[in-house]
């Protein structure tokens, strides 16, 4: 009985993994291939990309609130919808390995949030994204890893590599949801009717308390792993904690932590929630408590650069 | 542990091998010291409330069948109920009792403060009270005998693969096949319950967490929305909670099945029903039966008037409503299936036809009173009920179409495709019935399941939607 038992289990054991291998490298081929909007495509076409003076890594917090162009030219922004820090740090650590680093200056958005150590779960699940470079990079492998040790045996698996995003690889190249990346990298939140209710309802929302009290000393590791690539680079980092519309005072905290940190490193931070930006303080420039739309990112993008150039 | 983890697929195999390792008269001590570590997971402290019922049960229960005495045996079945249901109202229904009694003093300009519990509902509670409740009204009724090993006793209210979301097991099947002298693995076995898993989990992973991505998204955010969409996500949710309870089920079965234990069936095809009747007799069986066997006979069936057959059967379901949570959302939900099973009697709607094109329409028709119906156990609370109700009310075609077409490539979709095509053609009441094709579709099937699994299933181990029950 055991006999038949492991016998049969091998025949579906093996059919399973040939099947994971084949359908495994068409993926890769697919992802390597992908140059729209999603899956990374962003990715694949800024790792094409030469002459890059500055870039801007962030959340959504960068994606639809920094227009590159208003900065000058050479400047581009590579930021992910949900992507924190530990995603982030990731991108930086690739961007180096591929010697895509910018030529002069690197703009990193920190959410004071990713700073609390109670946060960790949230930024771990955002590396699902990442799993295509598991045994590519190795701070990708790392990170992923300290979901727990089930990570690594999932990674047996070749498919597993595209869990996540990847079956739009095969979806949506033939429709119109494969959108061409933006030049800039930046992507606008046009005002609409519905701009209000939002930010409304995200006054409530985002305004739950957290009740964060610890600094995650991984995170801090994580900053100045950053510090030293870009030093070592030769590239200006400068820190910048995006602007709210009404800021948690939980946050504080972490600011201020941020401010002492970048002080003793000798790295310029920039809190704009600490800053008056006028013609922010109107709900009409916002399209929720935390992503400003359209019209807030052409003034705030310009408040941004009188800043970086004093 | 959640099944749809690593951990529990490596803690299975552990007992797995041990459990055909080991000899048989060891097998109840390695399972029940598998289920209470099981348990342990999720909340350690929460064993002693096992612990605690199992103990109690056992010794009225032995109380109650060395007695002669109908009077005592009486006050013996009438302790074990009162306490059983006494952990249940503790732990889960105390909280919406302060709130009834708030409303009623409100009513009355008394100001009633709520106080807070500290207690975390332990998982899995309505499941096992249910079924040491049964076994003790067994033992009363003389239809299972006392079981003198406490140890088999305590492993049939806490045996793992079902201790938290069921099947309900009673004593004439689980107990019974716990005192087996002699359990041998077989080919068939192992093959059945390793298929019920794989496919237990695609359904939770693959279909269920993906379509509550969609689900949530349209209901959570329902100011931004419309009524077409509110509906697209009524229909997801609907597909949702099926995916994920039998899919749990699933791997509850097939889990023991391994083991050589056979647990009942608790789905069958549930949402191709003619009527809502027939859908309580194919969705979650076994709590359908319990309340049948313990709250619809002995209130009078449908032995006596036909008014009271109804009144019998609107109060079991207003049960069947109240067990699943407690709230008022939980409630109407009762109340609603309740009200029309008693429509479907009278007209006799709850009779099934033949006719291939009537009975199609039967199957649409109350699938759809099925989706409005889950209107209330999703909405969060009544002010979102009555919010979702409005942007219903005001449901244009073409707004659903259009959220159709913006998911129409999700891995949601890809789940739902296959769920019901399987469904539909492989396993018509189960899809143990897949081995009726031969070798190469089974393997090929089996690994196409597997391999989206790997592909589209959600990694973050999502908890089953019925485990807040």
């Amino acid at each position: 009985m055991t006999k038949k038992i492991i016998y049969r289990l091998l025949i579906v054991i093996i059919l399973i993994v040939v099947t994971d291998k084949v359908v495994g490298h068409y993926l890769d081929g697919l992802y390597k291939k992908n140059r729209c909007d999603f899956s990374n495509g962003k990715l694949n076409v800024f790792l094409e990309e030469d002459n890059v003076d500055t870039i801007i890594v962030g959340s959504s917090r960068v994606l639809h609130t920094i227009k590159p162009n208003i900065l000058g030219k050479g400047v581009k922004t590579l930021a992910f919808q949900h992507k924190h820090i530990y995603h982030n740090a990731v991108i930086i650590d690739l961007l180096k390995q591929e010697q895509k680093l910018p030529r002069k200056v690197l703009i990193f958005n920190i959410e004071m949030e990713d700073l609390y150590i109670q946060y960790e779960p949230r930024l771990l699940e955002q590396l699902y994204s990442l799993k295509y470079y598991y045994s590519k990079n190795g701070l990708a492998k790392e990170l992923i890893n300290r979901k727990g040790y089930q990570e690594s045996l999932k990674f047996l698996s070749s498919v597993y590599r595209h869990n996540g995003e990847g079956w739009k690889l095969i979806a949506y190249p033939r429709t119109n949801l494969c959108s061409p990346v933006s030049e800039t990298g930046y992507v606008p939140l046009i005002p609409n009717a519905n701009d209000s209710a939002r930010l409304s309802r995200s006054l409530i929302d985002d305004f739950k308390p957290y009740n964060f009290k610890k600094i995650n000393p991984k995170v801090i590791a994580l900053l100045e792993g950053i510090i030293n690539t870009c030093d070592e680079m030769n590239i200006d980092l400068i820190f910048i904690n995006a602007p709210y519309f009404k800021y948690h005072p939980e946050f504080i905290y972490a600011s201020n932590y941020m401010k002492k940190f970048c002080r003793e490193k000798n790295v310029r931070y920039v809190d704009f929630n600490e800053e008056l930006i006028t013609g922010l303080e109107q709900p009409e420039m916002w399209y929720d408590n935390m992503h400003l739309n359209d019209n807030g990112a052409n003034i705030y993008t310009k408040y941004l650069k009188s800043k970086l150039t004093e | 542990m959640l099944f749809n983890s690593v951990d529990f697929i490596l803690f299975f195999a552990l007992v797995f091998v041990f459990y055909w390792v080991i000899p048989n008269k060891f097998r109840w001590l390695l399972l029940l010291v598998s289920s209470y570590f099981f348990y342990m997971s999720w909340e350690p402290i929460y064993i002693l409330l096992i612990l605690f019922s199992t103990s109690i049960d056992y010794f009225l229960c032995r109380y109650l069948t060395a007695s002669n005495n109908s009077r005592n045996r009486k006050i013996g079945l009438g302790l074990s109920v009162i306490m059983n249901l006494g952990l249940l109202f503790t732990f889960k229904y105390y909280h919406f009792f302060q709130e009834i009694m708030a409303s009623i003093l409100n009513l009355v300009n008394v100001n009633y403060q709520i106080r807070e519990s500290s207690f975390l509902l332990p998982v899995g509670i309505s499941f096992y009270t249910f079924q040491t409740l049964s076994y003790s009204i067994d033992v009363y009724r003389k239809d299972y005998r006392f079981e003198k090993h406490f140890g088999k006793f305590a492993l049939f209210v806490s045996y793992f693969p079902q201790l938290i979301a069921g099947p309900i097991e009673r004593a004439s099947n689980l107990l019974f096949q716990l005192n087996k002298k002699e359990v041998k693995l077989k080919y068939e076995d192992f093959k059945d319950g390793a298929l019920l898993f794989v496919w237990g989990l695609f359904k939770k992973v693959v279909v269920a967490d993906n379509i509550r991505i969609l689900a949530d998204h349209y209901i959570d955010y329902s100011q931004f929305q419309n009524g077409g969409s509110i509906i697209f996500a009524l229909l997801a949710f609907t597909v949702q909670i099926y995916a994920d309870f039998s899919g749990y089920s699933d791997m509850a079965i097939g889990s023991s099945r391994m083991l050589g234990i056979k647990l009942s069936l608790n789905f069958r095809t549930p949402y191709f029903s003619q009527n809502i009747t027939e859908f309580w007799r194919r969705w979650h069986i076994t709590l359908s039966f319990w309340l049948r066997d313990y709250v619809f006979i002995p209130l009078g069936g449908s032995r006596l008037s036909k008014i009271a057959t109804l009144r019998n059967l609107f109060i079991t379901f207003f049960l069947a409503g109240i067990w699943h949570g407690a709230s008022w959302n939980f409630l109407i939900w009762g109340c609603l299936h309740g009200i029309i099973v008693v429509i479907e009697k009278i007209t006799g709607w709850n009779k099934n036809v033949n006719h291939r094109f009537f009975s199609f329409l039967k199957i649409v028709f109350t699938f759809g009173i099925i989706t409005m119906t889950m209107l209330p156990v999703r909405s969060t609370d009544l002010i979102h009920l009555s919010d979702l109700l409005q942007l219903i009310s005001n449901f244009h075609f073409k707004d659903f179409y259009l959220t159709v077409a913006e998911n129409i490539y999700t891995p949601g979709a890809i789940g739902i495709a296959v769920l019901f095509l399987t469904d539909l053609f492989l396993a018509k009441r189960s899809i143990l019935d897949i081995h009726k094709f031969n070798s190469i579709f089974k393997y090929s099937w089996v690994t196409v399941i597997i391999i989206l699994i790997l592909f589209i299933g959600d990694s973050s181990s999502e908890a089953f939607f019925y485990f807040q029950f």
